[in-house]
């Protein structure tokens, strides 16, 4: 638990990189796990799938979920997260492009910790990444898991 | 007593007749008579020795029987044989006759007696019959001229003129009403004949019509007739033939009703519907030309027609009832209210009409006029809208259905406009800066001076894509209507943008307390948008100052935001609120020209206009509305 995984759910490789880049360039040197579609994501948290038999236990300290993905998009995932008593504390963070009202009110009303939009500008970009890490990693108070 | 009429030309008097003697009162004068025959006859014994001389009582009984008829000459004959034979007739003093002589001449006395009393009954009864053949006669005659009173009487009061001529066309009687009309004395009438009365010209069109008069006809005809003065007089004349030939006829002054036809008949004609005047037993009376044109009848067949004759056979029936109810309450009903019936020409074709009716009481009576308009081509009309309509309402609900396809179709691509073409913007920006940062040394100052300006682009790309996004949100969004604190806006909008620039002395002036109804975030969009264009052109000034209030133009509350920035050249006023369209070059102030665009959707969707006035370098003013404005 320590290990304060950062769960990334994003298709984009560009992104992904980016995304990283920005996370090392904040000093973010957490483990960052990638997982590229909503199912695959769903399959990490709860052990199934290709990441069958993982400890679930072993959850990550924060995700970071963009909306627009393949199979199944991110608020489905959002909704399987806060619906599973194992992962319904987890913080959730909406990181993506969109700010369109309706994906705003929705995220919320699933319950999505914060909402990021992501600038095109790398600059404001890593700063916003910079801050994100330094606020849910280190300054907010992770919530209490359920011992198994 | 009896008493008969008597009448004189200006007078009636009474006069008793002569009563009869009474029976009993002829008998006493046929008794008396004799007696005193007798007493004279006594005292002339001197002359007449004493022969009876009986012719002597001859005289009483003629008396007598004159005086009272039969039973009185039988009374005086009785006693003057009784008293003859006893006084005079030896042996006197009794009522013997010896002598042959003297028998024989006092039979002679009764039978002369007897047979005179019988004549003069005769004669009084035939007298008496006379007398009653000639009371008759009176009493007829009488009569007659009560009759010939009463005639006259009704003739002098009667209101037309009467004339009667003689089989010649001589006048033989005329009233007052007759001969005053015309201006002449009764007595100069008689001199003349009816042709006297008519002009020459008339005669020769419209000859009096003596063969239908002698067919027993009434003749009824409008005509003038010469008054004395020269002028003529319109008159109706109603002419029969009488059974002894003469011709008698009605003439009825019409100077009145002509004038009321010339005036009726102007405006009847002047009228630009078919006007139909019908009598309240349903007859038209009088029609205008344009009544001729519409039905196809010539105005000689419809006047005295009955009004059905222009309705479609299949209203006839009940047409009398409706007009009947419409004469007993009748009231003016003017075209379109619901008069829309249908007509029926000449030819048995019909159309559509539309009719107002409006009473007028005549000397006449009561004529019910009717304007009758042809809306055949209005009737077209309102069937060709209707279906136009009709189309048109489906066309709309296509339309709609389209439109909502469209508008799905519109938000998607926003949808992936502002997902999609922003991540390879991302890309491209963070890979620049990648660039720069990790191979910073092997770049020359061009290589990353080229760098930079990938990245500037590609976030100016960015905005704009945000910009249209945002456009195309305030033209779609729902609206909601909430009183909002304009003021208050703006106080936070200028808060914010000092922020951004913390180096610039700005002086905002914003007017407090003004408030508008509309939607609260598109308000905000507007308000902030006007007010960071403001902030951004006043960049390059000193002594920036930028005021938001609110002033009276043209009677109406208008906004304004005012600044004393790079203003703009007016001839350009016009491209103004186009998207993409920009007054200033992108190196002096940066921008994608789509915030005036957003500010006009915005105040158009509240109902409201907005307008500018600026000069170069003098600063810019936009001025707004809200329809709602409070």
């Amino acid at each position: 638990m320590s290990s304060k995984i950062i769960l990334l759910v994003e298709d984009n490789p560009s992104d992904v990189a980016l995304t990283q880049r920005a996370l090392s360039k904040s000093r973010i040197a957490n483990e960052l796990v990638v997982t590229e579609d909503g199912q695959e994501a769903l399959d990490y948290l709860f052990g199934t799938g290709r990441y069958a038999g993982r400890d679930v236990a072993e959850s990550p300290a924060l995700i970071l979920l963009d909306l627009k993905l393949p199979k199944v998009d991110g608020l489905q995932v959002l909704r399987q997260i806060r619906t599973d008593e194992r992962t319904r504390r987890l913080p959730v963070v909406i990181l993506t492009t969109s700010k369109e009202e309706q994906d705003v009110a929705q995220s919320y009303d699933l319950g999505a910790n914060s909402y990021i939009r992501k600038p095109v500008d790398f600059t404001q970009f890593v700063e916003a990444i910079q801050h994100l890490g330094l606020y849910w990693l280190v300054m907010n108070e992770p919530p209490p898991l359920k011992a198994r | 007593m009896k008493t008969i009429l008597k009448t004189n030309d200006h007078s009636i008097e009474w006069k008793p007749r002569p009563s009869r003697i009474p029976a009993w009162s002829g008998y006493v004068f046929a008794v008396a008579v004799t007696v005193l025959t007798l007493l004279a006859r006594m005292q002339l014994d001197v002359v007449f020795a004493t022969r009876p001389l009986l012719v002597l009582f001859i005289l009483p009984i003629i008396l007598s029987a004159y005086v009272g008829g039969l039973g009185t000459g039988l009374v005086a004959t009785l006693t003057a044989a009784v008293s003859v034979n006893y006084f005079l007739i030896p042996p006197i003093h009794s009522l013997q006759i010896t002598e042959l002589n003297d028998f024989i001449q006092w039979l002679i006395l009764i039978v002369s007696g007897g047979l005179i009393s019988v004549l003069n009954e005769s004669l009084r009864r035939s007298h008496q019959r006379l007398e009653q053949v000639v009371t008759k006669r009176m009493q007829a005659e009488e009569a007659l001229r009560d009759s010939e009173e009463h005639y006259r009487t009704l003739i002098e009061q009667a209101s037309d003129g009467i004339f009667i001529a003689d089989s010649r066309g001589h006048h033989v009687d005329v009233n007052t009403t007759g001969h005053t009309m015309l201006g002449y004395s009764r007595e100069e009438i008689l001199a003349m004949y009816l042709s006297d009365l008519i002009p020459n010209e008339d005669l020769a069109a419209a000859p009096p019509r003596l063969d239908d008069m002698r067919a027993g006809k009434t003749i009824v005809a409008e005509r003038r007739l010469k008054r004395k003065d020269g002028t003529l007089l319109p008159v109706e004349v109603s002419a029969k033939m009488l059974p002894n030939g003469y011709i008698q006829s009605f003439v009825r002054d019409i100077t009145e009703r002509k004038r009321n036809e010339s005036k009726f008949g102007g405006l009847l004609e002047s009228a630009p519907d078919a006007m139909v005047v019908v009598d309240q037993q349903g007859r038209i009376a009088m029609i205008n030309k344009q009544t001729e044109a519409l039905f196809g009848y010539m105005r000689e067949e419809l006047v005295g027609q009955l009004v059905e004759v222009i309705i479609p056979e299949r209203f006839r029936g009940t047409h009398p009832t409706r007009r009947t109810a419409y004469s007993e309450a009748p009231s003016v009903r003017p075209m379109g209210t619901g008069l829309e019936l249908a007509a029926r020409r000449k030819d048995g074709s019909e159309f559509p009409v539309s009719i107002s009716l409006s009473p007028l009481e005549t000397a006449e009576g009561l004529l019910i006029t009717a304007a009758v308009r042809d809306i055949t081509e209005r009737k077209q009309a309102e069937e060709e809208i209707r279906q136009l309509n009709a189309e048109l309402e489906q066309r709309v609900i296509e339309r709609t259905a389209q439109l909502e396809v469209a508008n799905k179709e519109l938000e998607a691509f926003s949808y992936s406009v502002s997902h999609d073409l922003r991540a390879p913007l991302r890309g491209i920006d963070g890979w620049s800066q990648a660039l720069l940062e990790d191979y910073h040394e092997r770049l020359d100052e061009q290589g990353r001076q080229y760098l930079a300006r990938v990245r500037s682009e590609t976030q100016r790309m960015g905005q704009l894509i945000d910009d249209l996004l945002e456009l195309s949100r305030v033209t779609h969004a729902n609206m909601q209507t909430k009183s909002v604190d304009l003021s208050a806006l703006a106080q936070v909008t200028a808060a914010n943008l000092q922020k951004t620039q913390p180096q610039r002395l700005v002086e905002f002036i914003i007017q407090a307390g003004l408030s508008a109804k509309g939607d609260p975030q598109l308000l905000e969009i507007m308000l902030s948008n006007l007010l960071s264009n403001a902030y951004k052109f006043t960049g390059k000034t000193l002594n920036t100052r930028i005021e938001f209030g609110q002033i009276e133009w043209q009677g109406k509350q208008v906004f304004f935001v005012r600044d004393n920035g790079a203003g703009f050249d007016m001839a350009f006023a016009s491209k103004l609120f186009v998207a993409f369209q920009r007054m200033h070059k992108a190196s002096e102030f940066h921008g994608t020209g789509v915030g005036l665009a957003t500010v006009q959707r915005i105040i158009h969707r509240h109902g409201g206009q907005v307008w500018a006035e600026a000069e170069v370098n003098q600063g810019a003013t936009f001025y707004f509305t809200l329809e709602e404005s409070l």
